[in-house]
């Protein structure tokens, strides 16, 4: 039952935040992923209060979620559909690609998703995929150093999760029969 | 190989069938539809246990339709793939007792004449159970013994009558809400008591005492503490050699001889469709899952579904009624020492009241079946604390404000919750059907679900809130709030196959076995006609017990 890339995680390591653009950045292209990484922070920022959505690299686990074909496929084409109707209405009402915007501007450009009644949920979804790569066990790519769970102060439990017991890795224990 | 029992399912209601006549001698084949993790298996991975379906069967594979009223009153039905709504509870050996977080209260002896002590109520199905609470009695003994659970028996005006002292495991260690919660008990003059847990707070055998993990409910036991099928029962019944698991095994049809009697469960394996032959079929698939099971097992003998002549299989599915409630203390109100004792991970609160298990005037014009307060921690799942937090007022938070309210949340200030349990009437609304038209992998109907609730659930759901509300302001949290509603918890289903006396409106007699077939049992909650006010795992365990007693002498005797 197992297909595409759940079945690894192929930038387990070396992931150190905001890294350049990784070679392979299927299902998107190069725009629509620095769209993705300019929405992100607008998201979830940099500030002064915590890690922002590149510091736990939420691009690139937003990348390995859209290659997981253990997920609802519908899901994972909403999100580059909207990324698509983003750009759009980018380029409709500032004339440029939505990461070409200044800061201010992509913020204007996120409210006024929301206001036409699309960005709500697409937004809250990317959130929800930002939270993962905070707060999920450093092995899946996100929150290096445990950058997340120190701001937060969260304890963890134990034991930890591990390589060899990933969701990955789990799956194909699933389905031996 | 002929065995002498076949077991589908291999949770709460599974385990103590597979141990005892494991244990007696007898040739268990348990046939699971999950596969078999290990103790070694289970880390706290909030990846694993809760954002992906990892220890539940993949929706798209494998889903329910939900038939829910909507707000006009009109039935709707939605598939779970499509609204994400996961109806699974577990789907490993050892079931959805893996992840269990063992509330191991008893019934009641009222539980047991729910009928006859408060009389019929309109719309609802209400019937008497064909044991009492002194049937069951020795078998909730034998679980905390065999099962292993921790408490303190307190004397309050609803304990149960007991043959045993107090429970063969002290009480784990504790939070210091506990104590508040006691201190607020006593100022309001409400009973409060220490709940028994499912959970060993010593070693037993290979087992070891909890460790303490900060995580409990929806993960695996790396310790082996919690009770679960797998870890107390099934380990020590596979020593025996009596007993062979077949994990990924998932039972389709159960074939009959045109005699009334189960000659052959068939069932998916891998690529392959396979068969097991048996003296006695017992199955605990839990309870939406055996009366799909059942309904599936069509031949001319049974045109309707096994078992289901009299057209009661699916019937009077109950979940557990209620709701939740909860509030706040807040760092800056507190000493850094008490904000530091209250936020200590891992320790358990274990307190309830049930000082309203019957409630008489109020609101109420007669004495009524009331319910139980289970005090909680909030868990800690943090992408699900963070999850809540999206939103705002109904609004989108996101930005500097959201990253604000979660380093607020998480770090300036600690939540306790509440869960009211109340009876969930069974009513005609609440059944499972095949749904023709949606199937699953292997091409079989999906369970549709009807999840009609009855508004007297509400109403007493709504007191105990209340009370529940009350307690936690004399503790002093801020914020108190609560919820209670129609919704159902999907991992506390019961019913859908309950026992009785009369074979027209029951599926199973009084020794949980079909009765228009001879050998075929069922151990699940299915066979509960009424749920009581406590969660169900504890009265499964102690049911399957009795009908493994039972099914002793029937195989010996045969």
């Amino acid at each position: 039952m197992l297909g595409g890339i759940a079945t690894q995680l192929p930038w387990l390591t070396g992931c150190a935040a905001q890294e350049p653009i990784p070679s392979d950045l299927s299902p998107l292209d190069q725009e629509a992923f620095l769209n993705l990484r300019a929405l992100l922070l607008v998201l979830f920022p940099e500030d002064d209060n915590g890690p922002s959505a590149l510091d736990v690299n939420a691009d690139r686990f937003i990348l390995w979620v859209l290659n997981d074909s253990e997920l609802d496929p519908n899901e994972n084409q909403y999100i580059i559909d909207k990324l698509e109707k983003l750009q759009a209405l980018s380029v409709e009402e500032e004339g440029r690609g939505y990461h070409a915007c200044d800061h201010d501007i992509r913020e204007d450009l996120v409210e006024r998703a929301i206001e036409l009644g699309w960005g709500k949920r697409f937004f809250s979804r990317l959130l929800t995929l930002t939270f993962e790569a905070l707060l999920l066990h450093p092995i899946y790519g996100g929150n290096p150093n445990e950058v997340g769970w120190l701001w937060l102060e969260h304890n963890p439990g134990q034991p930890r999760a591990t390589t060899t017991l990933s969701y990955p890795e789990i799956l194909k224990k699933k389905d031996e029969v | 190989m002929k065995f002498d029992v076949c077991v589908v399912g291999s949770g709460a209601g599974a385990g103590p069938v597979i141990y005892e006549l494991s244990k007696a001698g007898f040739k268990v084949v348990v046939l699971e539809k999950g596969p078999w993790f290990k103790t070694e298996d289970f880390t706290k991975d909030e990846m694993v246990a809760t954002r992906r379906s990892v220890y539940t069967p993949n929706l798209r594979d494998e889903r329910h339709v939900l038939v829910e009223k909507n707000a006009e009153g009109e039935w709707v039905e939605k598939s779970t793939y499509k609204t994400g709504v996961d109806f699974w509870n577990g789907s490993a050996v050892g079931g959805s007792s893996n992840f269990m977080s063992a509330y191991f209260h008893r019934l009641k002896p009222s539980d047991f004449r729910l009928r006859s002590t408060y009389g019929p109520i309109e719309g609802a199905n209400v019937v008497d159970w064909p044991i009492s609470y002194e049937d069951l009695e020795p078998y909730y003994a034998r679980v905390e013994k065999e099962v292993g659970v921790s408490g303190k028996v307190v004397q309050h005006r609803y304990l149960e009558p007991r043959s045993t002292p107090d429970f063969p495991y002290p009480p784990l260690a504790e939070n210091h809400f506990s104590t508040l919660l006691d201190e607020a008990g006593k100022s309001l003059g409400y009973e409060l008591f220490p709940i028994p847990r499912g959970i060993l707070s010593r070693n037993k055998d290979e087992r070891k005492s909890c460790f303490y993990s900060n995580y409990c409910g929806s993960y695996g036991c790396s310790s082996d503490a919690k009770g679960s099928s797998r870890a107390a029962l099934m380990n020590q019944a596979i020593q025996t050699g009596n007993c062979e698991v077949i994990p990924n095994a998932k039972v389709f049809h159960l074939a009959t001889d045109g005699k009334g009697r189960v000659i052959r469960a068939d069932y998916y394996h891998g690529s392959k469709t396979k068969s097991v032959s048996a003296r006695v079929f017992v199955v605990a698939a839990q309870a939406v899952e055996t009366s799909r099971l059942l309904l599936m097992s069509k031949n001319p003998d049974f045109p309707k579904g096994l078992a289901n002549n009299q057209g009661q299989v699916g019937k009077n599915l109950v979940f557990s009624g209620g709701g939740i409630g909860g509030g706040q203390f807040f760092k800056e109100d507190l000493s850094e020492d008490l904000f530091k004792q209250l936020r200590t991970a891992g320790l358990f609160i274990n307190r309830a009241s049930q000082q309203w298990y019957e409630i008489e005037g109020g609101a109420f014009k007669e004495k009524v079946k009331g319910g139980t307060i289970d005090f909680i921690s909030e868990h800690a799942n943090a992408i699900t604390k963070a999850v809540k937090l999206k939103y705002s007022g109904g609004e989108l938070r996101y930005g500097t404000p959201l990253k604000k309210a979660m380093q607020e949340y998480f770090t300036q200030q600690v939540k306790f919750k509440f869960e009211v349990f109340v009876d969930w009437l069974p009513n005609d609304d609440c059944r499972v059907e095949l749904d023709e038209d949606v199937k699953d992998r292997w091409g079989d109907p999906v369970a549709k679900v009807y999840l009609g609730y009855h508004e007297h659930d509400l109403k007493v759901g709504k007191f105990l809130a209340q009370k529940g509300e009350e307690i936690l302001k004399a503790a002093g949290l801020k914020n108190v709030y609560s919820s209670v509603s129609g919704g159902v918890s999907a991992n506390l289903q019961a019913g859908g196959c309950r026992f009785g006396d009369d074979p027209k409106t029951s599926v199973l007699d009084k020794n949980c076995k079909a009765h228009e077939v001879e050998n075929l049992y069922v151990t699940d909650g299915s066979f509960m006609p009424t749920g009581g006010s406590v969660t169900y795992t504890f009265t499964i365990y102690a049911n399957a017990f009795r009908v493994a007693d039972h099914l002793k002498k029937v195989l010996m005797g045969a």
